[in-house]
């Protein structure tokens, strides 16, 4: 009997639960199926976003005849200068689905709707490798007060950037520069960057090939781009090797680059290569593109900071070390003279926003001889300033380097020190014009006074 | 008897906090699908559930490339002109279109980039580019959020939560 009484009232209880339980579920299903009323800000919302996905179809549909028409033709579009990724058409294949074919976006937005759950990996075809195709070209006019020099007009840097993505971690990436030797009027084409890209991890990025020295920020930062760089010039500090420059701006080599902390912004570079040869006749190509001089080799290690809370502001440093083998003339054979030890130092503050630029550097070379103790220190500096108003950007920047008569290799560069001064006036996000003024001070010699300008552009 | 009834006043008390808890639960992205908030969308297959405004600053400018299991990391934006791109970038960035394109200019032709982030035109597409990515990572409003996909709390919030970043 008590049994019995007990199971009726579990059976009550758990009836009681079950009641429970099923009115929850039920009022809470209520609660989500119950419409909300349609309120006047509501309803404003939802029209707005009909009149929205109006507005994108009609884009859509614009995109998909063009896309029709480009088809029939095969076009290939490469990438724009403000960086908008190439459109591939092709007629034999489908388009891919790139971030930049929006007509076949659409497509796939259709697809989706149908194919959702059978789709193909897109992403994959997304990251399908893709060769991007970009040029920087410059012309200008120059003249001086240098005496047995002539005011010209004058072609610049062709630049052929060519980057390609292979895989998730692996890119390519080469800068081909045809431009005229000033000496023998002649043009010539140069591979000044040609990288193959491996990222490990944040950490460790892997770079083979020719690269630009991390010696410094603007070597690292401008390369052969005109239209890249606020002034006409780079600063004498940071001129090509071909050019008369003094630094290693090239190196063939490895080099390996990361961050060591990303709360401080810390990044690192350190790089291991051939290093340039000592500069004999100007006009040389120092850059040991295939043949290094020694066995020796040059290395770099630089560090820099970005700070997340100052994201404009980078503070460096770097060192580089290498040796290098000059070959003087005796009576008229070439022969090694005994090998220079070259150590530079440099350090860099920077802040750069769109609109202001400050840029600051300073670097000392360190030329030892083998057969001496007696050190020659080069020291070098700029100090660059601009800001942008609307599409003027004015500028000014006083550069310094002072090789002493003494030193072993580039005695003949002297004291070169004076102001630039001009303004840079951006036609658009790919073009700009620039007039600049500039006197050169020299040790022991009349100063120059120079303009330039310049048409630089990307394409 | 006496037994019986404790375990069913146990019983009614357990489910009484497991359907505040799901109700609790559901509210979040509830809130998040009738918001304009902007939610930062990862593949469901990602084991991040959290993101600092730093870390997604570092993503944007393209400094950080990869996930914390090395998995490379797929940025993928909305085109110029939408909210989903301009409301991030000027929100986080402090940029316009135009500034946000000439870093990424800039850092094509430094070699530390190898493309700039994918510009798709629809969220549709951005959706199903992260469902199909491991890596993949874009940022959809509440409305167009698709339930196989994972929204991110940002500094510790969620979209639809006071306080939260992308509004």
């Amino acid at each position: 009997m008590p049994e019995a009484v007990f199971r009726i009232s579990g059976c009550r209880i758990l009836l009681t639960l079950l009641v429970f339980f099923t009115s929850i579920a039920v009022t809470a299903c209520a609660a989500e199926d119950d419409p909300a009323p349609l309120d006047a800000a509501t309803a404003k919302l939802l029209l707005q976003r009909v009149q929205d996905l109006d507005t994108e179809v009609q884009v859509l549909k614009s995109q998909v005849r063009t896309l029709t028409a480009g088809q029939a033709n095969g076009v290939v579009a490469s990438e724009t200068a403000a960086g908008k990724p190439p459109v591939l058409l092709n007629s034999a294949t489908p388009a891919p689905v790139t971030a930049g074919n929006p007509a076949s976006s659409s497509m796939a937005d259709m697809q989706a709707t149908t194919e959702q759950s059978s789709a193909p990996s897109r992403g994959t075809e997304l990251n399908t490798p893709r060769l991007q195709l970009r040029g920087y070209g410059d012309v200008g006019w120059r003249a001086s007060d240098l005496t047995g020099s002539t005011n010209s007009f004058f072609l610049g840097q062709l630049n052929l950037f060519i980057t390609s993505r292979l895989t998730d971690r692996a890119s390519f990436l080469a800068e081909n520069v045809i431009e005229a030797d000033p000496g023998t009027n002649q043009f010539g084409i140069e591979p000044e960057r040609l990288m193959l890209i491996y990222s490990v991890n944040d950490h460790l990025t892997l770079s083979f090939g020719r690269y630009h020295t991390a010696i410094g920020f603007y070597n690292t930062a401008y390369h052969h781009s005109a239209v890249m760089q606020t002034t006409e010039r780079r600063p004498f500090l940071f001129e090509f090797e071909d050019s008369g420059g003094i630094l290693p701006i090239h190196n063939v080599g490895v080099s390996a680059t990361g961050v060591v902390s990303s709360k401080l912004g810390l990044h690192y570079v350190a790089e291991i290569g051939n290093g340039r040869s000592a500069r004999t006749v100007l006009g040389d190509n120092p850059v040991e593109n295939v043949t290094d001089e020694h066995n020796g080799k040059a290395f770099n290690l630089a560090v820099y900071v970005r700070p997340p809370r100052f994201p404009h502001l980078q503070v460096g440093a770097s060192g580089y070390h290498d040796n290098l083998t000059p070959v003087v003339l005796v009576g008229g054979v070439p022969v090694n003279a005994p090998d220079v030890n070259e150590d530079i130092l440099s350090g860099h503050v920077v802040y750069h926003t769109t609109r202001f630029e400050l840029l600051n550097e300073a670097l000392v070379l360190r030329h030892t001889p083998a057969n001496s103790s007696r050190t020659v220190n080069i020291p070098g500096f700029y100090s660059q300033i601009s800001r942008a108003f609307g599409r003027y950007r004015p500028y000014f920047r006083y550069e310094y380097v002072n090789v002493p008569a003494t030193d072993p290799l580039y005695s003949d560069v002297g004291l070169i020190h004076g102001p630039r001064t001009g303004v840079r006036y951006s036609l658009n996000e790919s073009a700009a014009f620039k007039v600049e003024f500039g006197r050169d001070m020299r040790r022991n010699l009349p100063s120059v006074n120079l303009v330039g300008t310049q048409l630089s552009f990307a394409f | 008897m006496k037994t019986t009834k404790i375990t069913a006043w146990l019983v009614l008390l357990a489910g009484f906090l497991t359907v505040a808890a799901i109700q609790q639960a559901a509210q979040a992205p509830v809130s998040f699908k009738s918001s304009d908030d902007i939610g930062v969308v990862v593949n469901i297959r990602n084991d991040a559930s959290e993101l600092s405004s730093a870390d997604l600053r570092g993503i944007l400018l393209g400094e950080r490339r990869f996930w914390k299991n090395r998995q490379p990391l797929q940025l993928v934006l909305r085109e110029p002109g939408t909210r989903e791109r301009d409301a991030v970038i000027k929100s986080l960035l402090q940029m316009n279109n135009t500034e946000y394109n000439e870093h990424w200019r800039d850092k094509i032709f430094r070699g530390e980039a190898s493309a700039a982030p994918l510009a798709v035109p629809s969220n549709g597409m951005a959706s199903q580019y992260v469902l199909d990515t491991p890596g993949g990572i874009t940022f959809v409003a509440g409305r167009n959020l698709r339930p196989d996909l994972k929204v991110l709390k940002i500094d510790g919030r969620l979209p639809g939560e006071s306080g939260y970043l992308l509004r």
